[in-house]
């Protein structure tokens, strides 16, 4: 199979209508079914018990937690550095009235013998509204700055483009989370910061050789470009596909779906859009060219 | 040339060994997914007091609020802000920066307005992110540890605190920074006649590390220690941090029938006086109270008069702390305390060990920072160079005590904070977590190594890249964990991933350049060796300074986790571009050489 079939036969304008179609798919997927929040995203409750004779069993009290809240619930056994006594912090995406403290106080009993009542606390989102309004400026600062860095290599307005095909691989990423209903976490925000340093390597790639090279035509030197991008990704790819085989580790699992997502998404974003953008640039310069020589 | 003697090569062998020395030496210091820590949960102490207005407030003429503000700032002496103004009712929501009740309210404001309601378990959102900021800077002044703090009930912030013991973590948390110097009994600084805190000094004399921070005080400030100072040449000049004005002390009174001779108990004014002795460097001896109120009671019961005396301090104070632990005293001692100001209201402040002095114990439970005689070359002077100073037994102990204090003076917190309680926590992610990382690294493994194998059908290039990849993990990890002190939790994982990942990208293309395959007709004509790695060159560079920009913009801006991802991902791509990327394309080159060399042996011998 020639991977590089399109980049002989398809003319620009088809190159770009197809990762725009996907990209409005995942966007559309998004929307409509949403991402959930992991527990360090989301505001909930926290349920505190202090002054326990012996360590619980937090993993223990998890899972029997999120079967009687139908939610999601995170535990950890604490230990009091003054006393030296136990204690148990239980988070939950649940927001509990009367009858759910309640419930967890009754199965807390029952099930491990805690007799004593925990305080309840509202817990909000790990990332306040102020910090989620930080963490935006920071994604926008880092395009900036990407921005600045391409254009000063390149020297060159249609590079931003490349920005542009970044950013949809972002949107892949959300959709394919929403697709799978897998949680976004801070496992899953590393993924996100990680794959930006993929997509730039592709990209770069491939404008530093349609725009920086001579010999051959545009569409000799993005298929070879491509050669080798393809084969990077694939090789990405193929790992993350192992590692998701191999690891059942939830956070692991959320790291590695919004890379495959972003990655595969890569693929067409990097090949198809930012190429037929480049190409089309490239080949109405070459038009312009002639004339002016005519 | 011999790949021995390559500079790149060696280069690379060279860091890589250091960062293998920096690992052993000085370890790697986990996050808290992977190695737990501390969970403190502090409690911000302000108040929101509606109070209707006496003089409305007409357009943009704020004065009758700044007048209520200023009023209660200069009485409490803590941070006053106007949370809303509703025009149409003349009332307005002032935010105070500790408890305070509607009665000693009322009577500050006087005729200014009439207070409404007071709300001690009320902060507003604004001032919580901004606490929760400055706290987070304390403790993480580089985000190099991922501190992680939400925001729990009304008023309660959880920190989250890797790799620092819940003391150190609890120091620098817990203290509002509010500063107090006294001459005398008097007032002469306060925490906002600070300009500037300067870099400390830390001097040793016969196995005694001094410590100093020196201050630049205001001009103001400068014109009360002068006048405070006046004739007052060798006079202590007494220096506290926090100090507990609001708490009662009760200690043991067995400790005063075994007192040092440079201690003394005032039974009227409930407290200990400090002599500094002529033999101290000073000429004739000084002596100075700790300003704070102690109670000497009986370890085993409370008689009926001491009881009664502290109900009637109660009426001032809102806490007591007991001068030992839970155990020095006997409970019903401590439950009849418990019954007068409540059980979160009670703390224990135990010896730190059994060689700190009585001295020095009860100056730490006052929050005495130092008290320097005043050199009689600058009092009555104008000076606006003041200095705190301490004594420890270790340089690293006297180093920390007084950059925490730097730390603590610099960043003032603009409410109180208090304890709710600190604990120790286990790892997040389990011992089944390291077992997944060493399976997903093997199948990271297996699939690069196979990939490039079907690519390139040479084993020795698949050697050459995984041996580029294991040394990339190994000096990101040894330098951003060893030099920089970086922990290593899951983002950070996220990151050295990314410069693993990037870095097989960067090979496969300096690979593909090399090898040249696809293009017969790449130039005019064809291009050497040299320059084809040249080319691969230009993209990994543009490529790292690309990922690097949007680093630096996530580093200065981005939220805690994020700032961990992105000075492991700056490092590694950094050192990756440096040293690992320019030593593999010279091993790609040696292997590429060898074999058309060998490719061309027999074409030679069979034109023989």
């Amino acid at each position: 199979m020639d991977i590089t079939w399109h980049t002989k036969h398809l003319k620009p304008r088809q190159m770009i209508a197809i990762p725009l179609v996907l990209a409005a798919f995942f966007a559309a997927v998004f929307l409509i079914r949403g991402v959930p929040m992991s527990i360090e995203f989301s505001s909930g409750t926290m349920i505190t018990y202090r002054n326990l004779e012996n360590s619980p069993n937090a993993d223990a009290v998890e899972s029997a937690l999120s079967t009687v809240l139908a939610a999601d619930v995170k535990a950890v056994a604490t230990q009091d550095s003054a006393t030296g006594t136990f204690g148990l912090d239980i988070q939950t995406t649940k927001t509990l009235d009367d009858n759910g403290r309640e419930q967890v106080q009754r199965t807390m009993a029952d099930q491990f013998d805690i007799q004593s009542t925990p305080e309840f606390y509202a817990i909000e989102p790990a990332i306040s509204q102020t910090y989620l309004h930080g963490a935006m400026l920071a994604i926008l600062c880092a395009f900036i700055a990407m921005a600045v860095i391409v254009y000063i290599t390149f020297w060159h307005r249609v590079v931003g483009v490349m920005l542009f095909c970044v950013a949809l691989n972002m949107l892949w990423a959300l959709g394919g989370l929403a697709l799978l209903q897998i949680q976004f976490s801070l496992a899953s925000l590393s993924g996100f910061l990680l794959m930006v340093g993929f997509s730039v390597d592709t990209n770069i790639l491939l404008t530093t050789h349609v725009l920086k090279r001579v010999g051959g035509t545009p569409r000799e030197r993005m298929a070879n470009a491509m050669r080798t991008g393809y084969m990077i990704t694939r090789t990405s790819l193929a790992t993350m596909i192992c590692i998701n085989i191999l690891v059942t580790n939830a956070s692991i699992t959320q790291l590695v779906t919004v890379l495959t997502f972003g990655l595969a998404g890569d693929l067409l974003n990097t090949w198809f859009l930012n190429a037929g953008i480049l190409l089309w640039y490239a080949e109405r310069q070459k038009r312009r060219e002639y004339y002016v020589s005519l | 040339m011999s790949l021995y003697k390559e500079p790149r090569i060696l280069l690379l062998v060279g860091v890589s060994l250091l960062a293998l020395a920096s690992v052993f030496t000085l370890g790697i210091r986990y996050g808290i997914d992977i190695a737990g820590g501390s969970r403190v949960v502090l409690k911000l102490e302000a108040t929101q007091a509606t109070i209707q207005l006496a003089t409305p407030v007409v357009g943009d003429n704020l004065t009758p609020l700044d007048d209520i503000a200023v009023l209660i700032r200069d009485n409490l002496l803590t941070s006053v802000k106007v949370v809303s103004l509703d025009r149409t009712a003349n009332t307005a929501v002032f935010e105070i920066g500790r408890p305070v009740s509607s009665d000693i309210l009322a009577s500050i404001i006087d005729n200014n307005g009439q207070v409404i309601s007071v709300d001690s378990n009320k902060i507003s959102d604004q001032t919580r992110d901004e606490v929760t900021n400055l706290l987070q800077m304390r403790v993480d002044p580089a985000g190099l540890l991922g501190v992680q703090s939400r925001p729990m009930g009304a008023n309660l912030v959880l920190f989250e605190v890797p790799a620092m013991d819940p003391e150190r973590a609890k120091t620098l948390l817990g203290q509002t920074g509010r500063l107090e110097a006294f001459i005398e009994n008097t007032l002469v600084l306060t925490a906002d006649d600070i300009e500037q805190v300067g870099s400390i000094k830390i001097t040793e004399t016969s196995g005694v590390y001094k410590y100093e921070v020196p201050l630049t005080i205001s001009p103001d400030g400068a014109n009360k220690f002068a006048a405070a100072s006046q004739g007052k040449g060798n006079y202590p000049f007494v220096i506290y941090l926090d100090r507990p004005d609001d708490a009662i002390l009760l200690f043991n009174n067995q400790l005063l029938t075994n007192m040092p001779t440079d201690l003394a108990y005032d039974n009227t004014a409930r407290t200990f006086r400090i002599t500094i002795s002529g033999t101290q460097g000073v000429p004739e001896s000084r002596s100075y109270d700790l300003l704070v109120s102690f109670i000497p009671i009986s370890k085993d019961i409370l008689d009926n008069e001491t009881l009664q005396t502290i109900q009637e301090m109660s009426a001032t104070k809102n806490r007591a702390i007991f001068l030992g632990s839970v155990n020095d005293f006997a409970e019903n001692v401590t439950d009849n305390i418990k019954a007068i100001f409540t059980e979160n209201n009670v703390e224990y402040l135990p010896k730190t060990s059994e060689t700190e002095t009585t001295e020095n114990w009860l100056q730490r439970a006052c929050g005495l920072k130092s008290a320097p005689a005043i050199s009689p070359d600058i009092a009555g002077k104008a000076s606006q160079n003041v200095e705190i100073s301490g004594s420890r037994a270790t340089y690293d102990s006297a180093e920390r005590e007084a950059s925490d204090l730097k730390t603590l003076l610099q960043q003032t917190l603009p409410v109180k904070v208090s304890f709710v309680g600190e604990s120790s926590i286990p790892p997040r992610l389990g011992s089944e977590f390291a077992l997944d990382v060493v399976k997903a690294a093997i199948a990271a493994v297996i699939a690069v190594g196979a990939m490039v194998y079907l690519r390139y059908r040479r084993p020795m290039i698949v050697g050459a890249i995984m041996l580029t990849m294991g040394s990339e993990v190994l000096i990101t990890i040894g330098v951003a964990s060893g030099l920089f002190r970086q922990t290593i939790g899951l983002p950070e994982i996220g990151a050295i991933i990314a410069v693993i990942g990037t870095g097989v990208e960067n090979q496969l293309i300096i690979t593909d350049e090399i090898l040249q395959k696809g293009l017969p007709k790449a130039g005019p004509r064809p291009i050497s060796l040299g320059g084809r790695i040249g080319k691969a060159f230009t993209i990994i560079f543009a490529a790292a300074a690309t990922t690097i920009a949007a680093m630096v913009a996530l580093f200065f801006v981005g939220y805690g986790a994020m700032k961990g991802f992105a000075i492991v991902m700056s490092i590694g791509i950094l050192l990756s571009v440096i040293v690992t990327r320019p030593a593999y394309s010279k091993i790609a080159e040696a292997i590429v050489t060898r074999e058309t060399a060998k490719a061309q042996k027999p074409q030679l011998k069979a034109t023989q």
